[in-house]
């Protein structure tokens, strides 16, 4: 059996990529992803919109499936992925607290 | 060649017109899409559905789906018509050699209809390789110390004629020490391969940490439970928590609270720099099953103790 080893990179370093590495890696219109920056749904890190996190990457590869599989226009994508965003941060909120409880309780 | 009833994923009958079949997509797909969806098995649900709209919603392919006609149970081998297999070598073959039936029975029925139409429409065009999105679940003593997982994926190649295959790869990735649920390794290259000189996919790795039976994890930090026994969390007391490294000593301050969380610092999981801490969730517990002389004992100290838990109240708290 032919088994390839790889090394493995963080997602979370805090590389910043332009707006078309984003457009390239995500695979995202670049139409569509100038529409959700402008809605606020992917966030940039400067002001003029040009440098990007990673965390905003993740949310243009979402956009790009979502986008493709559901038909959502911009309006729709922007809510959906903010929606999206607030629902993983209250998951996070309650697997932190479910932490900080004795185990009875849970 | 495994035949797949798309009409039966769909939920439509055969003779469903475009917007019957658009309409049970769309509400499946929202039923079961990933980035959504909280349904077991939806990822692959969801490609199952995908896969039947990407066929039936085009007319073309459609069309060569039909001609395979309907008698066969969903997963059944069968082979294709000989004009059947024809149709797809004028679509899909590079060289002026058609594959042989041997490329079909191996080939898989959504790749050959993903690379119908577009070939069709206009030629050879670079198509870059799928993501592969993959979770892999790993055990707290891992994340501390670094471990390699092993990830057997399924990816589709070409083979010489242009015939697509799923291909089976074993791939063992190594996971840096510290890695916690919720982060994502990204492996480049590692996902399908690209097509007509489009670059290869990318494999995304989605951590997530193995209950344990002692640790909850909260990011880097862990939480365990320190059961106390009732004189402990009064007088005070010097008591041994387990670590991930091992045993250590914990003093415990007199006049703890149950709920109290004691922080022993740089013991949790570790970062790129330094660690998170180890948080011991105090309990008080009592004996179950006193003896006598331990009941004579509570209730000396119950006649003596001017403590009244229930003094907040701001009423007499007497014993019913």
């Amino acid at each position: 059996m032919n088994i390839e080893i790889s090394e493995a990179l963080w997602l979370d370093i805090s590389k910043i990529y332009t707006l078309t590495e984003i457009t390239e890696l995500s695979g995202l219109p670049l139409t569509l992803l100038n529409q959700l920056i402008e809605l606020d749904a992917i966030p940039a890190c400067d002001d003029i919109g040009s440098a990007f996190d990673t965390k905003a990457l993740e949310r243009a590869c979402a956009a790009r499936r979502l986008h493709h599989d559901l038909e959502l226009d911009a309006g729709a994508l922007a809510l959906v992925l903010q929606l999206l965003s607030r629902v993983r941060e209250l998951e996070g909120e309650i697997h932190s607290l479910q932490a900080r409880l004795p185990q009875h309780l849970l | 060649m495994k035949y797949k009833d798309y009409y039966k994923v769909l939920g439509v009958e055969r003779t469903a017109n475009a917007d019957e079949i658009k309409k049970a997509y769309r509400k499946l797909a929202h039923k079961f899409h990933p980035d959504v969806s909280k349904e077991k098995d939806a990822k692959e649900k969801f490609q199952e559905i995908g896969e039947a709209y990407e066929t039936l919603k085009n007319t073309e392919k459609r069309a060569a789906y039909d001609q395979l006609g309907s008698g066969f149970a969903p997963g059944q081998d069968f082979r294709p018509p000989p004009d059947w297999e024809r149709q797809f070598r004028d679509g899909t073959t590079r060289g002026a050699h058609g594959p042989e039936h041997a490329a079909f029975d191996e080939a898989d029925l959504a790749d050959l209809f993903a690379g119908l139409s577009g070939r069709r429409a206009g030629g050879r065009f670079p198509m870059p390789g799928q993501d592969f999105e993959v979770e892999a679940g790993i055990t707290l003593e891992e994340s501390a110390s670094g471990t390699e997982v092993e990830l057997k994926l399924e990816a589709v190649e070409h083979d010489a004629q242009g015939v697509p295959h799923r291909v089976p790869r074993t791939l063992r990735v190594r996971v840096p020490k510290g890695a916690v649920t919720g982060q994502r390794l990204r492996i480049a290259g590692k996902g399908g391969k690209g097509f007509d000189g489009g670059r290869d996919g990318d494999l995304y790795l989605n951590i997530r940490l193995a209950p344990h039976r002692l640790f909850r994890a909260d990011g880097h930090d862990l939480y365990v439970d320190l059961p106390l026994a009732p004189w402990e969390a009064v007088l005070g007391a010097s008591v041994k928590v387990p670590t991930l490294d091992g045993t250590v000593r914990l003093k415990v301050p007199a006049g703890s609270k149950a709920g109290q969380h004691l922080r022993l610092s740089q013991r949790g999981l570790p970062k790129r720099e330094g660690a998170g801490d180890l948080y011991a969730v105090l309990q008080i517990t009592v004996p179950t099953a006193p003896t006598a002389r331990e009941k004579e004992l509570f209730q000396t100290l119950a006649g003596e103790s001017q403590f009244d838990p229930r003094s907040h109240f701001g009423t007499a708290t007497e014993a019913a």
